[in-house]
């Protein structure tokens, strides 16, 4: 009934009430003394009327505070943050105004804001959402146009880090840590080459130069090609820079070996050379010498034969390293084949196969293809069935055909012929060779002539997904914001905005780690320039090297079975370490998940002394310690829709608590906690709730 | 005991073998075992002769010396080992390559025994009887 008087009338209302109440209770409380106390006595009565007054005027009083802390204050509080959250975090959701339902026409009017913000929001959006689908199918179109680029390229800001990188520039730089968003390119490579040519190119006029550049590790020497990008492209007018990495040190290893090989094989041969010619003359001029000269001469004949072994099987090993190859799909080398013989080429029949071949793509389709025309040619067969199979550690191609077997004479005289279409002057032969390896015709067991090829290095692979593998193998990553960030290692002062996140969650054998229990998931994303980066996920199972107990699969899924042969803490761990370099740590109440990893921080040989931002004490900044804070409360007050099939999986929270707390970051800019050191401290202010997760997990 | 054919085939404890090498020292080095067999071998060089010279009368074995890479012996590898002229005739390849993809062809071209040089002469002795005793 009282819903629908007017808030002021209410209000009116309720201080009547409370003034007639006191009126009540003081004027009933000295008919009480007076009746009750002595006649001779007034001043005794009186002051039992008042003591008994004053105390129910007090209850009265706190009655009437509690109903108004109740349906005023904290009605007005939950009002504001829902208010934030919608205005700053950009939450959809509907409004819940039942616990300001006694605020008049406060609730309703702010519903009615909200809705309007909401529909204006949704007109944006959808202009927005248009927008940022054709610049995602741009980005998903390059992103595959770039993934698709064998060398490694790597984008660096003025302030050398990394704004771009590929996914050949990931696999160059292995040794050294996985390339990352914001991360120095300096902890990848070595400084002084490229601060030499980069100072050199801004100095001069030139734009590009070529420069031999180790990793940290000296595992490897890239030959880098660095080409300055200027205009939007940089801090202020200083130029940021492309690397385009390529691997040499296998070409310089191999140059090494071959020169060693050749130094070795003409310092070798000298000597016995020199003692047979000596041994020779000697026999000559000395006949009567012969029986000693003959056992010389076979001594230094069988070194020499020794020492030509030796050389022709060093030389065989490696023959097939010299020259340059790439890996190459079995299906698209056929494709590449059929192209080559053209439409009005012999019928080629081809099963699926799922091998990638280590060649020279390019010289063995112009070989077989040739080979094949020969074949037409001399009328041996109009049709032919190209399989490549496994043929452990290689593969074996062999092109079949009904009808006799290619004579070797013009096998060899074809394989004599220049490649065509090749600008190099080598001969099939050569090509061979330089795989190592040799075609025969050969007749096949069920009857068929054939040409038989083996390969030395192949590899099983997967069925190609056109949507997503080729990207998912091989990511391209960047944010082109980063090339306008300028720098600084000092988290004090930063804003929130600019500060880079590691979010993670761990599943674990049970909540106890003192107690025994072990992670056996640990997930992570970053957030760079507020931003979640697709390609740097981190989602590995770890083997906690004890059972996992029935309860705990109960939650999480994760069995026995599932963990075993996966790598142990100390390895998971140091890898994670990595990741969290000069980052935030974000977790969902982080203590537990940090209490492992401190637990385990000798096996894994690194501290995890950063910073931690906790989303259950930021949740409790924002919208009070009295409400709710659990992953799924907040998902469900920002409106993060966790998938079933994703709740309680280390990705699932991880994203989700990635989300929510994306979504939070406006909201504490709104409350004026936009700095590092500004949500630090608020977070310290909210230390008894700190001290009580601690102490929930001992 | 020895016999000498029309064509010069020698034949070894009733066979016949034709040896064929490029290289005369090896050539003279492999008779040479083939004697301590108790046998002897015609041997030829490898020219557009003679592979008519053995269809005409095919050896019951066939020993090619392979220096190299010899295109023209390899030739000749297969059409032996390839062809029905010879299908009763057995080959014995003897090749001074390390590389196992030169063994691998020389299987596939057809032979029947595989040799690599520096010669073993335990195992070409011990090869050539195994292959020998089929017509024995």
């Amino acid at each position: 009934m009282l819903t629908r008087l007017s808030l002021r009338l209410r209000v009116f209302l309720f201080f009547a009430a409370l003034a007639l109440g006191a009126v009540v209770v003081i004027l009933g409380s000295l008919w009480f003394a007076a009746s009750r106390g002595a006649a001779d006595n007034p001043a005794s009565a009186l002051m039992t009327g008042g003591i008994m007054a004053a105390f129910l005027v007090t209850g009265l009083i706190i009655t009437v505070w509690w109903l108004f802390d109740e349906n005023v204050a904290k009605a007005i509080e939950r009002l504001s943050s829902e208010l934030r959250a919608r205005t700053h975090a950009t939450v959809n959701a509907q409004m819940d105004t039942n616990p300001a339902r006694y605020l008049g026409d406060l609730a309703p009017a702010a519903g009615a804001v909200v809705e309007t913000l909401s529909d204006a929001r949704g007109k944006i959006e959808l202009s927005i959402a248009e927008q940022t689908k054709r610049l995602e199918e741009q980005t998903a179109q390059l992103g595959a146009l770039l993934s698709d680029v064998q060398a490694g390229l790597v984008l660096c800001s003025a302030a050398h880090r990394l704004v771009f990188y590929n996914g050949p520039a990931v696999e160059l730089l292995q040794g050294t840590g996985r390339p990352r968003l914001d991360r120095s390119v300096f902890d990848l490579l070595r400084e002084g080459p490229i601060q030499r040519t980069y100072r050199r190119l801004l100095a001069s006029d030139e734009n590009d130069a070529e420069l031999l550049v180790s990793t940290t590790g000296c595992s490897r020497v890239l030959a880098a090609h660095m080409r300055l990008v200027s205009g939007a492209l940089g801090i202020g007018n200083v130029p940021g820079y492309v690397l385009t990495l390529r691997d040499v040190s296998s070409d310089l290893r191999l140059h090494t070996e071959r020169e060693r090989l050749l130094s070795e094989t003409v310092n070798s041969l000298r000597a016995p050379a020199a003692s047979l010619r000596a041994l020779l003359d000697m026999d000559e001029a000395h006949p009567e010498l012969e029986e000693r000269l003959t056992a010389d001469i076979r001594r230094e004949a069988m070194e020499l034969t020794a020492i030509v072994q030796s050389v022709s099987m060093r030389h065989d090993a490696r023959q097939d390293m010299w020259w340059p190859m790439q890996d190459v799909r079995a299906s698209h080398l056929i494709d590449a084949l059929r192209g080559q013989l053209g439409d009005d080429g012999p019928s080629i029949s081809a099963p699926t196969v799922f091998l990638q071949l280590h060649c020279d793509a390019f010289a063995l389709v112009n070989i077989l293809a040739a080979l094949i025309e020969r074949a037409v040619e001399s009328g041996l067969a109009k049709a032919f069935t190209i399989d490549v199979t496994d043929d452990s550690p290689g593969a074996l191609l062999t092109i079949g055909w009904q009808g006799g077997l290619m004579a070797m004479e013009m096998l060899l005289a074809e394989l004599d012929e220049p490649v065509r279409d090749s600008p190099l002057a080598v001969t099939g032969r050569e090509i061979l060779d330089f795989h190592n390896t040799d075609i025969w015709p050969q007749r096949l067991k069920d009857g068929r002539a054939a040409l038989v090829l083996p390969l030395h290095h192949a590899q099983r692979t997967t069925p190609i997904d056109l949507n997503a593998s080729k990207i998912a193998e091989r990511p391209t990553v960047f944010d082109f914001d980063l090339l306008n960030r300028v720098p600084d290692g000092s988290k004090s002062g930063k804003r929130l905005r600019d500060l880079t996140y590691v979010v993670f969650d761990t599943e674990t054998t049970g909540l106890d780690p003192k107690g025994g229990d072990e992670i056996v998931q640990l997930a992570a994303v970053r957030l760079v320039n507020g931003k979640r980066v697709d390609g740097e996920t981190l989602n590995q199972f770890v083997d906690p090297e004890r059972s996992i107990p029935a309860a705990s699969t109960k939650v999480h899924g994760i069995t026995d079975e599932m963990v075993a042969g996966a790598p142990t803490i100390d390895v998971v761990g140091a890898r994670f370490h990595r990741i969290c370099e000069h980052a935030v740590l974000v977790a969902h109440n982080a203590p537990f998940d940090m209490a492992f990893f401190h637990k385990q921080a000798d096996r894994i040989g690194a501290r995890f002394d950063h910073p931690v931002f906790d989303t259950v004490l930021l949740s409790a900044i924002l919208f009070g310690q009295g409400e709710t804070h659990t992953l799924d409360a907040l998902a469900d007050r920002f409106g993060v829709v966790i998938p079933e099939e994703d709740r309680h999986t280390a990705l699932g929270d991880t994203i989700a608590t990635a989300e929510v707390f994306q979504r939070m970051i406006p909201m504490l800019e709104a409350r004026g906690l936009d700095t590092f050191d500004a949500v630090l401290e608020a977070m310290q202010k909210n230390s008894r709730l700190l001290r009580e997760m601690k102490a929930r997990i001992g | 005991m020895s016999l000498k054919s029309e064509n010069g085939t020698r034949a070894t404890l009733g066979s016949k073998i034709a040896l064929i090498c490029d290289t005369p020292a090896v050539s003279r080095m492999f008779e040479a075992e083939i004697a301590a067999l108790g046998g002897g071998a015609r041997p030829m060089r490898y020219e557009p002769a003679t592979l008519e010279a053995l269809r005409a009368d095919p050896p019951d074995m066939v020993v090619a010396v392979v220096m190299g890479r010899n295109p023209a012996m390899q030739c000749l590898c297969q059409n032996i080992g390839q062809s029905d002229t010879f299908a009763r005739t057995r080959l014995m390849v003897v090749q001074d390559s390390n590389r196992a993809i030169d063994q691998r062809r020389a299987e596939a071209l057809g032979a029947d025994v595989q040799l690599k040089l520096p010669l073993d002469a335990a195992a070409f002795r011990k090869a050539a009887m195994e292959v020998l005793a089929e017509y024995a």
